[in-house]
C-alpha cells in the first residue's frame, strides 16, 4: 500500500500534469468550432425566440450563461445595498470582482466580452440593461440581462413587471442591438436575439419519467 | 493485478478571487467502485476533478491510498471545442499524450499495440490517419478518452461534458470503463445523463459547490434530492 497526499499545484511541473496541460492547452489555445450537435429530445417546450441553455449552448458561451444566472442575483441584491441604484459596470467587474464582468483570464478566453450599461428606470419601475459585446465572435456570442422591477409604496417588496421573475437573459450570436432607449422583448426579438431558459429541476424529472 | 486506489478528500475548499468554488467537500471514492459526480453547470465539478489531479490551489485535505504501488492516473477532460485546424492526426496526437507519461518512456513498441487495441475498441481504428479537423465531436471525444486509457490506468477520471458524445459512443464508454472497474480501479465520472447515472453508479455524488448529497444511487437520487440539484430559474 502506498499512500499519497495530493498538494495544491505549485510551481513544479510533474510530468503526469504536464500531460494534462498539453491536452488543455491544445483544446483552449487552439481556438473553437461548434460540434455536430447530436439530436436530443427537448424536455422543456420553449417558444420560437427562446433557446435552452444546456441543449442550445456549449463551450465558451454556456460558461458566460452560468455566470450571468448567477450574477443577475447579485446584481440585484448590489440594487439593494447601493440604496436602489444599479452597479455600474466597473463596479460589477473591479469592486466585485463578479464574473462574468471581471477582466481575468477566463474572460480573455471566452471573448473579451464589453459590458454597457443602460440605466431606464422610470418613477418605481426599476430597469436596467447589461449588454455585453463579444470582442471575438468565434469564441463567444454577445449577451443581455435585461432586469426590471417595480417597488410597491412600502418600498419592500418588489417582483417583475412582465413577467414572473424579475430578469431575463438574452443571447445573440451576431451583434445587432436595438436602439437602446428601446430594448425589450419586442424590440430584441425582431434584431435575432433569443432568451436563454435553464433548465430546471421539474424537466430532469420529467425525462426521467418520474413526473 | 488489482490495483486500485481509495481517495479520501476532506474539508476541500477552493475560491477564484472572491468566487467560493468549492467550500468543505468531504468524499470518499473506493479501489473497484464507479462513483459519478452529477451537479448544475458550474457546480464546481471539473474544478473538483482538477483538485484530485493537483492542478488546483486548494485548502483540505486529499489522501490517495493506493491498494499496491502509486500507479497509472487517466484523465479525460472536459474539452468541448477543439480547434478544426489543429495539423495532427489521431495516432499523433494519443503518441504526443502518451510519450508524457512516465511510465512509457522508452516502451514505444508496447503501446503501438495497446493504441490500435484501444481505437479498436472505440471504433476508430479506420480513422487513425484521420486529422482532427475531418472528426465529429463524438469522435473527437473518443480520442481523448482513448489517450486515458493508455497505459491502462488505475484511476480514471472523465470530465464529460454535456454534449458531445454519442449514443453508440456512450455505450462503448460504458463497457470499458466497466472493464476497467472487475479491475479494481477506481472511476470518478462526470456524468450530466442522470439515467445512465442510475444504471452504471455504485456511488453518486452530487456537487453544488459543496457536497449536496452522497451515496447509492437507489437511495440518494430520489425526488427530493433530484429537484434539489437542478437550480430553477427563481434560484432557490
Ligand atoms: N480558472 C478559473 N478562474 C476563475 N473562475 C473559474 C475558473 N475555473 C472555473 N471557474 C468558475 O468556477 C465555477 C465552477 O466551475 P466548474 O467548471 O468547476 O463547474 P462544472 O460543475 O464543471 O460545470 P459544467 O457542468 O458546466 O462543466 C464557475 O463559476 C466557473 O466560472
Ligand atoms: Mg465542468
Amino acid at each position: 500500500m502506498e499512500t499519497v497526499i495530493i498538494q495544491p499545484k505549485r510551481q513544479k511541473f510533474e510530468i503526469l500534469f504536464m500531460l494534462i496541460s498539453i491536452v488543455a492547452i491544445v483544446g483552449v489555445a487552439s481556438g473553437l468550432i461548434a460540434i455536430s450537435k447530436i439530436q436530443k429530445e427537448e424536455s422543456v417546450k420553449l417558444k420560437s425566440y427562446q433557446i435552452d441553455a444546456f441543449l442550445d449552448l456549449e463551450g465558451n458561451d454556456q460558461g458566460i450563461f452560468t455566470d450571468l444566472h448567477a450574477a443577475v442575483r447579485v446584481i440585484e441584491a448590489l440594487h439593494i445595498e447601493y440604496g436602489e441604484r444599479w452597479p455600474t459596470v466597473s463596479e460589477l467587474s473591479t469592486t466585485e470582482q463578479l464574473s462574468p464582468f471581471v477582466e481575468d483570464l477566463v474572460w480573455k478566453e471566452r471573448g473579451k466580452h464589453k459590458w454597457t450599461l443602460f440605466n431606464q428606470d422610470q418613477g418605481n419601475v426599476h430597469r436596467a440593461i447589461y449588454v455585453g459585446k463579444s470582442f471575438d465572435e468565434n469564441a463567444a456570442g454577445n449577451f443581455l440581462i435585461l432586469s426590471e422591477h417595480f417597488h410597491t409604496i412600502d418600498g419592500s417588496y418588489y417582483k417583475g413587471v412582465n413577467k414572473e421573475f424579475p430578469f431575463s437573459i438574452w443571447y445573440s450570436k451576431k451583434w445587432e442591438l436595438p436602439n437602446s432607449s428601446n430594448i425589450s422583448d419586442g424590440t430584441l426579438i425582431p434584431s435575432g436575439w433569443k432568451e436563454i431558459i435553464a433548465r430546471t429541476g421539474y424537466d430532469e424529472l420529467k425525462r426521467l419519467g418520474r413526473q | 493485478m488489482a490495483n486500485g486506489v481509495n481517495i479520501k478528500v476532506e474539508n476541500l475548499s477552493l475560491s477564484f478571487g472572491k468566487n467560493e468554488v468549492l467550500q468543505n467537500i468531504n468524499f470518499e471514492a473506493k479501489a473497484g467502485e464507479i462513483h459519478c459526480v452529477i451537479g448544475p453547470n458550474g457546480g464546481g465539478k471539473t474544478t473538483f476533478a482538477k483538485s484530485l489531479l493537483g492542478q488546483t490551489y486548494h485548502n483540505g485535505k486529499i489522501t490517495f491510498e493506493w491498494i499496491e504501488k502509486r500507479g497509472i492516473v487517466g484523465y479525460v477532460p472536459q474539452i468541448i471545442n477543439i480547434d478544426k485546424t489543429l495539423p495532427v492526426n489521431v495516432l499523433d496526437f494519443i503518441a504526443l499524450c502518451i510519450q508524457k507519461r512516465p511510465a512509457f518512456l522508452g516502451v514505444d513498441k508496447k503501446f503501438k499495440k495497446q493504441v490500435d487495441e484501444t481505437l479498436d475498441k472505440l471504433e476508430m481504428k479506420n480513422k487513425s490517419k484521420y486529422l482532427f479537423s475531418e472528426l465529429s465531436g463524438g469522435e473527437r471525444q473518443r480520442v481523448l478518452f482513448a489517450q486515458a486509457l493508455i497505459p491502462n490506468p488505475q484511476l480514471l477520471i472523465l470530465d464529460e461534458p454535456m454534449n458531445s458524445v454519442d449514443k453508440s459512443g456512450a455505450e462503448v464508454f460504458s463497457r470499458i470503463i466497466d472493464g476497467l472497474k472487475q479491475n479494481g480501479a477506481t472511476v470518478i465520472w462526470i456524468h450530466h445523463d442522470l439515467e445512465q447515472v442510475q444504471k452504471i453508479a455504485d456511488k453518486v455524488s452530487c456537487i453544488n459547490k459543496t457536497v449536496v448529497f452522497s451515496g447509492e444511487p437507489k437511495s440518494v437520487m430520489n425526488e427530493k434530492n433530484l429537484l434539489k440539484i437542478f437550480s430553477s430559474r427563481q434560484g432557490e
